[in-house]
């Protein structure tokens, strides 16, 4: 993205300038890096408008809808790239999985979120919040695997 | 308004870094760690939590230190821990035969350890 390799000439020929299969291996190392920096992005600041809304029961429930969310989307990404094989299918995990998902979702808030719970309500209260997101996490990730391997069985059946 | 979109910007950026940085850990613990089972995510983790720990500790200090707190806290180490990668990896083991155990382990394991290093930490460094 940064090196180009191939440079126009003032005959507006081009020339290589130099090593050009150096450049080769550190753009496509660079690729990956890209997506999952782009996806990480995105993903992150839809958590933190999610973040924003109002508890529910004293809930932080905008960090558990977007662990839920980001589980379905990862759910659906890896069963679309195991069942069909596209094409660019490291490109689309980089950048929808570990980019996206990644990004969306997070662990540290989960934990963060369930201390200030114990801390400021109940121990009840922050167990149910625990539970509840690994529960909605399992659930929304199976339901888009599930919903993913039905589509492809019809497909490859039809 | 300029500052909340300066802080959202912030926000993504320094949370594109966080997910570059999960995915550059956990590819040198799980190549080091010859293993079915996740301990690339497992670290990177439990190294986000624990450094969210002292995040909110120092960011009840200024209002300077709260900007800062919450870039590095809902930015950074938002985008390096990861939830659906847990479930994913879970949802793999739990699905298997033989790796049934690992797979409830992995989960409540995670919570577990996730929980008490956040809290150590945090107490820790209010201490300090």
């Amino acid at each position: 993205m940064f090196l180009e390799p191939l440079v126009t000439g003032d005959r507006g020929c081009r020339h290589h300038l130099g090593a050009a299969n150096i450049t080769d291996v550190w753009r496509s190392f660079n690729k990956t890096y890209s997506l999952i920096f782009a996806g990480g992005a995105i993903g992150t600041v839809i958590r933190y408008l999610l973040s924003g809304m109002h508890p529910i029961a004293s809930l932080p429930i905008g960090i558990l809808l977007a662990n839920m969310i980001g589980s379905l989307i990862l759910g659906g990404v890896v069963t679309y790239i195991e069942e069909f094989s596209p094409l660019g299918a490291q490109r689309i995990r980089a950048t929808l999985g570990t980019g996206l998902c990644g990004g969306l979702t997070t662990f540290s808030s989960l934990c963060a979120g369930t201390i200030a719970l114990a801390q400021s309500h109940s121990d009840f209260l922050a167990l149910l919040y625990a539970t509840l997101t690994l529960f909605f996490g399992l659930a929304a990730f199976t339901s888009s695997v599930v919903s993913v391997r039905l589509i492809s069985s019809q497909r490859k059946g039809s | 308004m300029m500052t909340d979109v300066l802080r959202a910007v912030l926000i993504g950026a320094f949370g594109g870094t966080g997910a570059v940085s999960r995915y550059m850990l956990d590819r040198f613990v799980q190549t080091r760690t010859s293993s079915y089972f996740p301990f690339g995510t497992l670290t990177v983790n439990l190294i986000g939590a624990a450094a969210l720990g002292a995040v909110d500790a120092l960011g009840s200090i200024s209002e300077l230190s709260k900007l800062i707190a919450s870039v590095l806290g809902v930015g950074f180490l938002g985008g390096f821990t990861t939830f659906s990668t847990l479930i994913y990896e879970s949802f793999a083991m739990l699905t298997q035969r033989g790796t049934r155990l690992s797979g409830f382990a992995n989960l409540a394991g995670s919570i577990a350890l996730g929980l008490t290093a956040y809290l150590a930490v945090f107490e820790l460094v209010r201490r300090a």
